[in-house]
């Protein structure tokens, strides 16, 4: 009896999580465009979105700046994860003080105040001011999740490597970015996800009309529901939900076969 | 007398105002087996660290050969490290990690798979190239860590507490392996414990040190049989301590008695003395005359002999005795000893 | 790896001075200054009048009810997935839980507007039964909805983390001590799962305080909040220095907010990491 109750609570709950979701999707493949009415299942939205340049143009950006702010937030807050670990504990303390402001402080005030430092030094915003927005809250996260891994390190494998002949850069090369690695993988996971997901901080920092397909869509949705824009919504959705499931089941079979944890 | 590989003048470490390694100076010869043994905390590690060259002394020098290495990093040095925990790489398998150094130096694949068979033969892994190192029990990652810094053939092998994990049916074992292992590859090893049976069975020589100061330096057997002073005799075994004078050369009063000895009445302005005897170098007999006569307080059984402790009747002074023998509680007996069997310190 | 690697630390310090330091130091100028560019408090003084205390009050009360809401749907969720025994089942819970906190918030958002607008599915489900249309969007209600919607899975996950790792030994051990199962929950289970509700309320409190965008899509121009009103003063009055004193007010009462919350509890940073 409790466990009956317990599931419909839980299903519920997922309904209402998803009913939404599902709802907007089943709409995008709804011919009649007005009204909650069932018109017929068309693909006709989805033909009409690839043909639309300003998505293409969108989708080009949001893709364009995740993979550029993932491989340079990844590169660039692994390389500092492992300058700021050799601080000592004060100096450490300051920098990750610092480095965790982009994370707590709320997306608009991060958005804002970039907004007012491009203004400042009269950067004109655009693809650029995006792209350096995006890379400023991404290595956050990077650093996050590579430091524990650095400070998780045995001490005595860098000294053993040294012992081995091994010189600085050959240590972090061969033993160090081997030990950290699965923090840099979530890392990157994060900034990737982070970036493609971005609304807020795009809104303030992009300009000359560079736009993302969430900056497209909250302009879009202002005026409105719209059905192109379930079927962007549906695609967008299931390439998210397909991306993790790729990520999940490649982080189970590495759990199985070496034990290792993602 | 062999050459001497390595040399401590003067060595000092301070981490702070903490002063660790207090102006040391010792001498390691070729292929000798060396332990440094002290309680935990007096700065063995960290001698042991300023040779590796993951610390730098604060002052004084250490030399290889005759030449000075202090400011040399670890990876140009001739030396290699076994560390208390293994420090295996956890991403490679057991030949990636023995072959790491000869990576390193960019050797030949033939040669360093020749190499990393050698070295599995030596420490009789041979077969487990291509097994996990968390698939390995800690005696055979032990073996692997040994492996692993012979690859490069190190003028020195430095080992820091390496037994300490393992457990004491597999440390023994190791004991005799790792001796086994150092007579082959006719190497220095450096050896670091806190364990006084260790250093005895392996050491060609111990270094005692308390404090950050050596106490002595010498061969197990002088270390045992004459320990220098109070400290050392306790260290090494344990010990029966008694306070004495010298009354002259060869004679030495303790608890009331005179008794002979095999040392000099030293040039000191004071006679005062410690005497130290080993509980095995006492009998229990009767009450006589010349022995020492008091009571039998208590009786352990140690596995291989009773631990007896038998109050002395004038001073309450209560000896240790490891015997064979059974005595039974509250017996009078006498403690017969002979000259040599008495070791004389200074006063502490 | 030596000390003197230390100096790959250095560009991301630089990176920091200009792109995280600056920028928020930009913002106290502007907000203390005015257009000419002469310190002013102007800024402040007119964000204390009654029509934007109003904004920022209705921005927190939105925000406070819907933290409520989503602790009281989601710890029984947290609750009832960490109970389940089977590891399988309970980590599927958790992932159909926790998934969308990976889609989109502008999506999920977009997505009541289907269902609750005058064209959505409700309103067509209403006029099939012939029942009179009611006006779903663009009303605070519409909005708080929005924001449990949108902000849930951040209530249950932390939550959920905690008590997983709960001891089953410590509710066992209460029950031999006498304890009736609900008095191991009220006495055992809860005080030891606050550190996760503390994440929780924070990880939902503050996105909901700061949102523009779930006010601008189902609130309508009515239902402002002190995100629209900076939105706004950027993006629309170009009044940069009024916009800048907002932000600043926001995010002081933010950090104020999390500084109190971080009173109950010294680990929520560290669960904030592990989230993150
Ligand atoms: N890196 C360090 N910083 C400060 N103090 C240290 C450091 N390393 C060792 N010490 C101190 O030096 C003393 C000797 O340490 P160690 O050489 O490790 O002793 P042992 O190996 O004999 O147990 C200890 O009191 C220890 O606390
Ligand atoms: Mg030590």
């Amino acid at each position: 009896m409790k466990k009956v109750l317990r599931n419909v609570y839980l299903y519920l709950m997922l309904l209402f999580l998803y009913a939404p979701i599902l709802v907007l999707m089943v709409y995008s493949f709804n011919a009649s465009k007005s009204r909650g009415q069932w018109g017929g299942f068309t693909l006709e939205w989805y033909r009409r979105l690839f043909m639309d340049a300003n998505i293409q143009s969108a989708l080009y950006y949001t893709v364009m700046i995740a993979i550029l702010a993932t491989i340079i937030s990844t590169i660039a807050g692994t390389v500092s994860s492992i300058g700021i670990f050799l601080y000592g504990n004060k100096a450490q303390k300051v920098m990750l003080n610092v480095n965790y402001i982009p994370v707590i402080n709320p997306d608009i005030v991060t958005g804002v105040s970039m907004m007012i430092l491009f203004a400042f030094v009269s950067m004109r915003q655009g693809f650029a001011t995006m792209l350096i927005a995006h890379i400023t809250f991404c290595i956050p996260y990077v650093i996050l999740s590579v430091l524990p891994k650095l400070r998780q390190m045995d001490v005595n494998l860098i000294e053993a490597a040294m012992d081995l002949g091994a010189r600085p850069m050959q240590i972090i090369n061969k033993v160090v970015l081997a030990e950290i690695r699965p923090g840099i993988i979530t890392g990157a996971l994060f900034a990737f996800t982070l970036s493609i997901d971005d609304f807020v901080i795009s809104f303030f920092t992009t300009g000359s009309g560079v736009s993302n397909l969430s900056i497209y869509v909250y302009s879009m949705a202002k005026r409105g529901i719209s059905p192109e824009i379930n079927a962007l919504s549906t695609l967008m959705i299931l390439t998210v939900t397909l991306l993790l499931f790729i990520i999940n089941r490649r982080s189970n079979k590495k759990t199985k076969t070496t034990g290792e944890r993602i | 007398m062999k050459k001497t590989i390595i040399e401590a003048r003067n060595l000092y470490k301070e981490f702070g105002k903490n002063a660790v390694v207090k102006h040391i100076n010792f001498t390691i010869a070729e292929n000798e087996f060396v332990t440094f043994l002290g309680p935990s905390g007096c700065g063995k590690t960290t001698i042991l660290r300023m040779i590796a060259g993951f610390e730098i002394p604060t002052s004084g020098q250490i030399f290889l050969y005759d030449k000075v290495i202090n400011d040399i990093p670890a990876y140009l040095r001739p030396l290699n490290t076994v560390f208390q925990n293994y420090a295996l790489f956890p991403h490679m398998d057991v030949f990636e990690n023995i072959a790491f150094s000869m990576r390193i130096k960019k050797q030949e694949a033939k040669a360093i798979e020749a190499k990393v068979a050698e070295l599995l033969e030596v420490v009789n892994l041979s077969g487990y190239e291509q097994r996990d190192i968390a698939s390995l029990s800690g005696g055979q990652q032990q073996r692997v860590a040994i492996a692993r810094a012979l690859a490069n053939d190190p003028k020195v092998l430095l080992l820091d507490e390496p037994l300490s994990a393992l457990d004491l049916k597999m440390r023994k074992e190791m004991q005799i392996e790792l001796k086994k292992i150092q007579r082959e590859v006719k190497k220095t090893f450096i050896y670091v414990t806190h364990d006084q049976e260790e250093a005895l069975t392996l050491s060609d020589k111990i270094i005692v040190l308390n404090h950050g100061e050596i106490q002595q330096s010498g061969t197990p057997i002088d270390i045992y049989n004459e320990p220098i002073n109070t400290f050392v005799a306790d260290f090494i075994g344990e010990s029966n301590i008694i306070d004495g004078t010298m009354t002259k050369d060869f004679e030495v009063e303790f608890l009331g008695k005179r008794f002979l000895c095999v040392d000099k009445r030293p040039s000191l302005e004071t006679d005062r003395v410690q005497v130290v005897i080993r509980p095995e170098d006492i009998e229990i007999g009767q009450c006589l005359e010349h022995t020492i006569n008091g009571v039998v307080t208590s009786i352990v059984f140690k596995g291989v002999h009773y631990e007896i402790i038998v109050q002395c009747s004038e001073s309450e002074y209560d000896f240790m005795i490891h015997t064979t023998d059974y005595h039974e509680i509250n017996k009078h007996v006498g403690l017969d000893f002979g000259p040599d069997d008495i070791h004389i310190m200074k006063a502490g | 790896m030596n000390k003197n690697m230390r100096v790959l630390g250095l560009p991301y310090v630089v990176w920091m001075l200009i792109f995280i330091c600056l920028p928020i130091l930009l913002l106290g100028v502007y907000s203390f200054t005015d257009n000419t560019g002469n310190f002013s408090l102007e800024n402040f003084k007119s964000f204390f009048t009654p029509i934007y205390i109003r904004i920022l009050l209705n921005s927190l009360y939105l925000a406070f009810i819907s933290t409520v809401i989503c602790f009281i749907l989601g710890y029984p969720v947290a609750y009832m997935i960490a109970k389940i025994p089977a590891e399988k089942k309970r980590n599927t819970f958790l992932l159909l839980f926790i998934l969308p906190m990976w889609m989109n918030f502008l999506l999920r958002t977009y997505s009541w507007m289907t269902l609750l607008g005058n064209n959505g599915l409700i309103n067509a489900l209403l006029q099939a039964l012939s029942l009179p249309q009611l006006n779903l969007l663009y009303n605070s209600g519409a909005v708080l909805l929005g924001m449990v919607y949108n902000f849930l899975p951040f209530m249950i996950y932390p939550i959920y983390s905690i008590l997983i790792k709960i001891d089953e030994n410590y509710i066992t051990a209460a029950g031999d001590l006498g304890a009736n199962p609900r008095q191991a929950f009220t006495k055992i289970t809860f005080p030891l799962s606050i550190p996760g509700v503390i994440t929780g309320i924070t990880m939902v409190f503050m996105p909901a305080v700061s949102t523009f965008v779930i006010p601008s899509l189902l609130g309508g121009g009515q239902n402002m909040l002190i995100g629209n009103l900076i939105e706004q003063q950027l993006m629309q009055a170009g009044n940069w220095h009024f916009g800048s004193a907002a932000s600043l007010i926001m995010m002081t009462i933010i950090l104020l907010a999390m500084q109190f919350m971080n009173r109950f509890d010294k680990t929520q940073q560290k669960n904030m990491e592990m989230l993150a």
